[in-house]
């Protein structure tokens, strides 16, 4: 089993090693759907606790990501914190936030749990685009400073790319290493039977928002990320609905239950929209058009997905298995 | 003065986002599903309405012609987003309708580009009334068509054997079986009513509220907030939602008009933990 882990885990890494020098120098396309996938991998490992660990939907994980991208920026451009230690801030914020949001939200059940985060969700991206003082309005922020160590600047694209997932590589073994634990465990029994988990000792509302704090802090370090390590800007339209509807999307196509399966599918998505524009480009489609057509395309493999199989990519290979 | 216009603007508008509300609760009557691409359905009017107003077709017509188009809009996302899913959660389901919904904005993008579209009120005389208060005729016969529509529903809803069948899906599904309606064809039923609702408020909304392939989410967002302020699942809740979220909006925007779009969400938020079932609502 060890020896096992250890096989997966060399060649996931030697991948993501590789994967830029390949992109860069055997096909010369550009980095942004692979750094793009690093931060879909956080954001869709952090979910997964919350909604395939522990059956708790969430409908507004952006807003977290969105937190701890804005908290970081203003603290490092407005305030002038250096960004390594504002990434960290930026983080305590999002952790704040989670408790903040989680510890009324998390008392619902069923669609109204889902409508809440959803909602909230919203306010948190209009309040970006009405704080105009604070956050720069629609335009949001920019010539973000990038992180510094002593007197070097991680400013190419290699070096954002190498940071990113080298801490979506830490945070998918700590979360997978987390849903195997003991805590893993009653998050699942809260999953399966509220009730009886209750009966069983386990704090439920306690454990549910202290998971759901967790999941934040861990988006909002995303953010943080987003921030000082990608384009050097941030602007509200990145934070909304339809990127919070993209993270279930990637849990949902990675079979809820699996980390590995979220970080497959937050994979695919971030790889999708670059099939779909070499598709428009054939067509001769306008750079607008192409975006339409992408949301089109995930929203039509979403609902095919709830449809046809909730249980995810890994759910219907796992089916296939103890079928044969 | 500026106390009454501001009421009337207000009022205005809580009929707007009535009937909106009104679509949500009688797809979740018929069917308890809460169906997110309401706002899709009003934006899908507003831009039927324009093209049909630039191909020459007669005004009054406009709100007949796209409502029946919206209608069948909801008929077939029916038949092929919800249908085949049916059984799967409430969560499940909440999250196709908002799959549903990106898709159908985007179809829109495709097809009437991002321009905004407005077309003429519906009456010539634009303005009525004095210089202290000015009404635009538009806001009043929003007004009438949102009294008569609520009016005319009630009735349906109460009187006739159809509406009763509607009823008896969201008070007991399988007993409804039992009696030989089917909750497919009543839930069917209620997503075309609501697609008809949407497509008319759109068109009337177009000359006040530019019609855009981006302004189904913030109108749904809104209306969906008076449904379940008020209570979802009900008319007179419905009513007294969309009255609550265009008054304090309109009252808002008077104060600090860049946070009048939190106004809807806050409330929402407010009435989920306080009291989910919402003012109206009984015991859940």
């Amino acid at each position: 089993m060890r020896g096992a882990l250890l096989v997966k885990w060399t060649v996931l890494t030697a991948t993501v090693i590789l994967c830029p020098i390949i992109l860069e120098y055997g096909f010369s396309y550009s980095l942004e759907p692979a750094l793009q996938a690093g931060f879909f991998v956080i954001l869709s490992v952090s979910l997964a606790l919350v909604v395939g660990l522990t059956g708790q939907i969430s409908l507004g994980h952006a807003a977290f990501f969105g937190i701890g991208a804005y908290s970081a920026a203003i603290l490092a451009s407005r305030g002038h914190l250096p960004v390594l230690l504002a990434i960290p801030a930026g983080t305590l914020v999002g952790l704040a936030a989670g408790f903040l949001i989680g510890y009324p939200v998390l008392k619902l059940k069923s669609y109204y749990l889902a409508l809440a985060t959803l909602v909230v969700g919203i306010a948190v991206q209009e309040f970006f685009k009405a704080a105009g003082f604070l956050t720069g309005g629609e335009i949001g922020l920019y010539d973000l400073p990038n992180i510094r160590l002593g007197n070097f600047e991680l400013s190419s694209s290699f070096a954002h790319y190498y940071v990113v997932w080298m801490f979506a590589l830490i945070i998918v073994f700590f979360c997978d290493r987390l849903s195997k634990s003991f805590l893993g465990k009653r998050l699942r029994a809260i999953h399966s039977d509220e009730g009886a988990a209750e009966s069983a000792g386990i704090d439920v509302p306690w454990t549910k928002l202290g998971i759901f704090t967790f999941s934040a802090g861990i988006a909002a370090f995303g953010g943080t990320l987003f921030a000082h390590c990608s384009y050097g800007t941030i602007d509200p339209g990145e934070f909304g609905v339809i990127l919070s509807i993209k993270i279930i999307t990637m849990v949902v196509i990675g079979g809820m239950f699996s980390v590995y399966g979220a970080a497959m599918g937050a994979v695919i998505i971030a790889l999708l929209p670059e099939m779909i524009r070499r598709l428009g480009d054939l067509a001769h489609m306008d750079l607008t058009q192409i975006t339409h057509l992408q949301d089109i395309a995930f929203g039509v493999i979403l609902v095919i997905f709830v449809i046809f199989a909730p249980q995810g990519i890994i759910g219907k290979m796992r089916m296939s298995e103890t079928n044969a | 003065m500026f106390l009454i216009n501001t009421v009337i603007h207000g009022l205005g508008w809580a009929s707007i986002y009535t009937l909106i509300a009104v679509g949500f609760s009688l797809i979740f009557s018929a069917s308890r599903i809460i169906n997110l691409s309401q706002g899709e359905f009003v934006m899908l009017g507003g831009l039927l309405g324009f093209t049909l107003y630039s191909l020459g077709a007669p005004i009054l017509a406009i709100p007949v012609i796209a409502a029946l188009g919206v209608a069948l809009v909801g008929i077939v996302l029916d038949r092929v987003a919800i249908s085949p899913a049916s059984g799967a959660s409430p969560t499940s389901l909440i999250i196709i309708t908002i799959a549903v919904s990106i898709v159908l904005k985007s179809m829109a993008a495709l097809i009437w580009g991002p321009d905004s579209f407005r077309i003429p009120n519906f009456f010539p005389n634009a303005v009525i009334g004095s210089s202290a208060v000015r009404i635009d005729s538009q806001y009043l016969l929003v007004m009438v068509v949102c009294g008569v529509s609520i009016l005319t529903l009630t009735l349906f809803l109460k009187k006739t054997r159809l509406g009763r069948s509607i009823r008896a899906c969201s008070m007991d599904p399988i007993g409804a079986t039992l009696v030989g309606v089917s909750p497919q064809r009543m839930r069917m039923l209620a997503f075309c009513i609501s697609g008809g609702l949407g497509g008319m408020i759109g068109t009337l909304i177009t000359p006040i509220f530019y019609a855009s392939f981006d302004s189904g989410l913030t109108l749904g967002l809104k209306g969906f907030s008076a449904a379940v302020l008020g209570g979802m699942g009900s008319i007179p809740g419905a009513v007294t939602g969309g009255i609550i979220i265009g008054l304090a909006e309109a009252m808002g925007a008077s104060v600090a008009s860049s946070y009048k779009d939190i106004i809807a969400p806050v409330l929402m938020i407010l009435i989920l933990y306080l009291r989910p079932q919402g003012i109206l609502g009984g015991r859940t």
